[in-house]
């Protein structure tokens, strides 16, 4: 097994329940990964609400942050998963509820929260995703997000 | 159940002033589950509310419940097979609750309109709710919003 991770920046969402801000999506056939932290940290000074959730379709990313061999914590492989962090959306992603995880922030640049899965992680199947959306009709501000998966 | 846990998450609104705002129930007659993970982080800015963390002997008639599946689990692998279910407020009829306290949250909802609350990690193998039985965080404010998540492992 060999770690990554990766950062972007989100942009605001609609503010339209299930809009999704962030998602690691895995677009391989056959291989699934292990999420084991989900770090965020907001930039607009508003409050919001972010979920964690799954997302069985990947909808239309119109940022996409590709991880490569740099993004390897030993520096060694690109991810052979082809694991990709999507951070803007011009058609959303289709989630599968129930919300495993709610919380909701301040209105303080800052803001935010690192989730630390036990082990084995958040596994995603080929072909899907998990994201953080808003489980709520209010916007949920840009953020920085970092994913840390095994796979 | 090898392998994997499970998580589950909502907002719970609570319009009373003293009555449970969440509970994981755990409706198997065999089965028993174990808490790992607690967060709860308020969402109304109304002082002085001081949850409790106790156990429930009785399940009541929730409000609303939120029923997790295989989306819910780790490894997305299976449903709950103790058919564990979250329970949240407004209850038509009150859980049997038992007195003990077992944890008191020290960082109540405040005034700051989002954000206050507590997230706590139990040492392993962390709170064991028996079969037929419930973890439920009581309300001992008045009414608040809460955003509450509960991981287990069973």
């Amino acid at each position: 097994m060999s770690r990554y991770r990766v950062g972007g920046r989100t942009v605001d969402t609609a503010a339209t329940a299930d809009n999704v801000g962030a998602a690691l999506w895995n677009p391989s056939t056959s291989k699934g990964i292990y999420v084991e932290e989900v770090h965020w940290a907001k930039v607009g000074a508003t409050v919001d609400n972010p979920g964690l959730v799954r997302i069985s379709a990947r909808g239309t990313a119109t940022t996409t942050v590709t991880p490569d061999i740099d993004n390897d914590d030993a520096n060694a492989l690109a991810p052979v998963s082809g694991a990709l962090l999507d951070v803007a959306y011009s058609a959303q992603p289709t989630i599968t509820a129930p919300y495993m995880h709610r919380t909701n922030l301040a209105a303080a640049g800052g803001a935010g929260f690192i989730w630390t899965f036990r082990d084995p992680g958040i596994f995603i199947p080929a072909g899907e995703g998990l994201a953080i959306a808003t489980p709520v009709a209010v916007i949920l501000q840009d953020s920085d997000v970092t994913f840390v998966w095994s796979e | 159940v090898a392998g994997g846990f499970y998580l589950v998450g909502n907002r719970v609104t609570a319009a009373t002033v003293v009555e449970p705002l969440a509970c994981l129930w755990n409706p198997s007659s065999t089965l028993e589950l174990r808490v790992l993970f607690l967060s709860l982080i308020g969402v109304g800015g109304t002082p002085g509310q001081e949850p409790l963390l106790r156990r429930s002997t009785t399940r009541g008639t929730p409000g609303s419940t939120i029923t997790p599946d295989i989306d819910n689990h780790s490894i997305h692998e299976l449903a709950p097979p103790s058919g564990a279910l979250l329970d949240l407020a407004d209850y038509s009829v009150v859980p049997t609750v038992d007195a003990s306290t077992l944890m008191k949250f020290l960082t109540p909802q405040s005034s700051i309109a989002q954000g206050p609350g507590k997230t706590t990690w139990f040492r392993e193998p962390g709170i064991t709710i028996p079969p037929s039985t419930g973890l439920i965080v009581d309300n001992v404010g008045g009414a608040s919003i809460w955003d509450i998540s509960f991981w287990w492992e069973e």
